[in-house]
């Protein structure tokens, strides 16, 4: 099958065999990435005249038949996922779900609201709120996109805002997990060509940097996700005048209040920690827990492992990389060394919580292990996460009503883009400011027209 | 026991050194058990002690991390004759490894040099590419090369790291005059930065037949990954050392031996053969159980020679077993984030080792 998508014209094709399936990859150069992207614009200026809402309506059309789970596009979907992604049956059926609720026309048309005030901006001048004259939104013509490489929404929640955009998208996906924005283009293509021609998604590797400079020739606009070597690498390819979006890995941790050590919360800990194995930058890397409460940290770790235990029933597990495991293992043996305790599954390396009395932020191998630190007090942790808060993404937080003004304005100062329950960290709202950005705003371009 | 061990080194690797080996290994077990208390932890900690162990293979692998949480000691440090540190950038990230027995440190050094990198010739003159022992008294890697060097270094060798520099137009000069056969040897990434230096000269030379090279480590904290094969096409066209005279070394702080992946003048697969003293296993990285043989898996090494620390230690480097001994895929360290992880495939294509 194709392991991309690209409607608007022919290309030569690498065969290359990927988890057991045979996938068709393209054979790029820079002559042929000019030419596609003239053509995705010029696809991109037909779709720039269609209104909002009937793109808005395409999308949703789309993302209906993702949502049944009847549907062959969906079954599809899962059936190559579970080869290709190394996460289980039930986490596909999560991801897609939880995707894909957030594409329907209701909540693309709440951000479009929250973010632009108007939709109809989009399609034409509207009189400004406050001043004089009239304003309007205008996407940019090409938007080229350097998506992760996972099975999250975000490949897939990027290209819908380019649509959004009415822009031309073209986007690179990674060559280990193509699959899911390409059978997402391609599910858009049978409700409505015209929607999907404006997009390519291809695949080709990092070091082809001629290929990635090529790409960005003709963009308006370029979105990069990815490490901060990649960026770093990336960056240096894109011509100067164009406006670029970065969103660099960054990651997340939960506080527990002592008076909120209760199972419950620990059960809701544990689907932070096991939503996408943990892999999202909004998966916690730790828990700092309180203590000198009713219950203890060292309660709340237990907790949670049985918590973990009976979620990896529920959900299971992917697949573990070996490095990862390695590096679980050689954490599960030499933290007792150091004054800690390790709750471990019964096989594997499935979950595992590291109770550590050092309230040092740590990093996790993740794939479902978890650090959780016991503080005397909640201020303490503020100066523990200065040193990562360039990379802070979201807090879950379990405190009383009455001491959350003691700790979020700090938490909002030092870095974070997210404050949420624990128990929501995997599942944020579509409005979320992602990386403490707009998802559309930042993409358009305003234009004032002063009529006096 | 020490007796046994020093004749254990002197015997060639094969299945003849077998029941010495597991007589040694649990006998050591017992010592280190009792008189070294993390230890005694750990291996309480994985329900074993030397009542329920019966052979060697059941000897609880501490991970090596725990040599950065407790110094892994059966007698106390102020007795060591050197403390050997791993890189890292604060005292917390750096594994501790006492040497207190300078005696089997050196015979197990130098027997499997010997057979690896000199095995024709007593004498060469090494140009050592890392920092003497005074410079870097804390580096395994230096105690290894100055042990080297005062056994088998023609009066000439001579280091060519001073104060953190590497001393390339030196390095060039004594390359350029030198008649007698040269054993260059140092850190992989050494290497690499003499070889930049070199290409950027444009300077090149022809080493008297019988030269070698020998790089360990890999390239921790730098951007700058090649593999292995390219020091070795370099060192043959830049120098002309012959592929079959170029040999991985592999070996880290927490061990007291090494391996080597090849006998200069052979030109066989690479492999890394251990040593009698040692035994290397291929664990599954999710259960620790023995994989099948050529499977990828966390390798474990049970050293002898860590007499007075602990021998059955497992690492966080990847490999396979092969005949007569074990591919190294790569070290485990760094971001454990999808999308940065090391994949098989990148895997198979590094061949990169460290030693710290």
């Amino acid at each position: 099958m194709k392991g991309y998508f690209l409607p608007i014209t022919s290309i030569t094709e690498k065969k290359k065999q990927h988890h057991g399936l045979l996938l068709e990859l393209p054979v790029l150069s820079p002559d042929k990435m000019i030419d596609i992207s003239d053509r995705l614009i010029r696809a991109g200026d037909k779709l720039a005249k269609e209104p909002i809402f009937k793109i808005l309506d395409w999308i949703d059309a789309a993302t209906q038949r993702w949502l049944d789970p009847k549907d062959p596009i969906r079954k599809e979907a899962e059936s190559l996922l579970l080869l290709t992604s190394g996460a289980s049956k039930e986490m596909i059926h999560f991801i897609l779900e939880d995707l894909f609720k957030n594409l329907t026309r209701p909540v693309l048309i709440q951000l479009l609201e929250e973010e632009l005030g108007d939709p109809a901006l989009c399609d034409q001048f509207r009189p400004k709120k406050k001043g004089l004259g009239f304003t309007r939104v205008i996407g940019p013509r090409l938007i080229t996109h350097i998506l992760p490489g996972n099975i999250s929404g975000t490949a897939v929640i990027s290209l819908v805002c380019g649509l959004l955009a009415k822009s031309a998208n073209l986007a690179k996906v990674s060559t280990e997990e193509p699959l899911l924005p390409v059978l997402f283009a391609r599910s858009l293509h049978q409700i409505r060509p015209e929607l999907a021609e404006s997009m390519a998604i291809l695949t080709w590797n990092n070091k082809e940097s001629h290929i990635t400079r090529a790409a960005f020739q003709k963009a308006d606009l370029a979105i990069l996700y990815g490490s901060d070597e990649t960026i770093a690498q990336v960056r240096e390819l894109i011509p100067p005048p164009t406006r670029t979006l970065f969103h660099g890995h960054k990651l997340s941790l939960g506080v527990i209040a002592r008076e909120s050590i209760q199972k419950e919360v620990a059960e809701r800990a544990a689907v932070d920690i096991t939503l996408y194995d943990q892999m999202g930058c909004l998966s916690p890397h730790l828990f700092y827990v309180e203590s000198l409460g009713n219950h203890t940290p060292l309660e709340f770790a237990q907790w949670l492992s049985q918590a973990l235990y009976a979620a990896s029933n529920r959900l299971p597990k992917g697949e573990t990389s070996p490095v990862i495991a390695a590096q679980i293992q050689q954490l599960r043996g030499s933290l007792p060394l150091r004054g800690g305790k390790v709750f471990s599954s019964p096989k594997g390396v499935d979950w595992t919580v590291l109770y550590d009395p050092d309230p040092r932020f740590s990093a996790s191998p993740l794939s479902r292990t978890i650090w959780v630190k016991p503080v005397h007090d909640l201020t303490e942790i503020i100066p523990h996460l200065e040193p990562i808060h360039t990379a802070l993404q979201a807090i879950g937080i379990a405190i009383p009503e009455d001491r959350k003004a003691e700790l979020i304005p700090a938490i909002s100062k030092i870095g974070a883009s997210r404050i949420c329950a624990i128990g929501k960290m995997q599942t944020p709202p579509m409005t979320w400011h992602h990386d403490g950005q707009f998802r559309l705003f930042n993409l358009f371009r305003f234009v004032d027209w002063e009529q006096h | 026991m020490r007796n046994k061990l020093l004749r254990l080194i002197q015997m060639k690797p094969g299945p003849a050194s077998d029941p010495l080996f597991n007589d040694l290994a649990l006998h050591l077990y017992r010592h280190q058990y009792r008189h070294n208390p993390p230890y005694r932890q750990f291996s309480d900690s994985r329900d074993q002690s030397p009542e329920t162990v019966k052979e060697w293979e059941a000897i609880p692998a501490i991970p090596v991390m725990a040599f950065k949480h407790k110094t892994l000691s059966c007698r106390p440090t102020h007795e060591a004759r050197h403390l050997f540190y791993s890189s890292g950038t604060t005292q917390e990230e750096k594994s501790c490894h006492p040497l207190y027995d300078i005696e089997i440190s050196k015979q197990a050094i130098l027997a499997h040099f010997k057979r690896h990198v000199l095995p024709e010739s007593e004498q060469i003159r090494f140009m050592i590419l890392t920092p003497s022992p005074e410079e870097a008294p804390n580096t395994s890697l230096s105690h290894m090369m100055e042990v080297v060097r005062k056994t088998f270094g023609t009066k000439r060798s001579a280091y060519f790291i001073e104060k953190g520099q590497l001393q390339s137009e030196r390095l060039i000069k004594e390359m350029s005059d030198t008649n007698e056969a040269v054993c260059l040897i140092g850190t992989s990434f050494s290497f690499v930065h003499f070889i930049d230096f070199c290409d950027q000269k444009k300077w090149a030379c022809t080493l008297p037949p019988g030269s070698r090279l020998m790089d360990t480590g890999g390239f921790k904290g730098s951007s700058r990954e090649v593999p292995q094969e390219w020091i070795y096409v370099k060192a043959q066209q830049n120098w002309g050392i012959p592929n079959e005279n170029c040999i991985n070394e592999y070996g880290m702080t927490e061990m007291t031996s090494q391996f080597y992946d090849r006998i200069v003048g052979e030109r066989a697969p690479r492999l890394f053969q251990p040593p009698s003293q040692v035994r290397t296993r291929v664990l599954s990285p999710e259960t620790l159980e023995p994989v099948t043989k050529g499977q990828i898996g966390l390798l474990a090494h049970t050293d002898l020679a860590n007499l007075d620390s602990v021998s059955s230690l497992l690492t966080e480097d990847l490999g396979r077993e092969v005949d007569r001994g074990f591919v190294l895929l790569g070290r485990t360290v760094g971001s454990g984030q999808k999308g940065c992880s090391i994949t098989v495939d990148e895997l198979l294509q590094r061949n990169i080792t460290f030693q710290d």
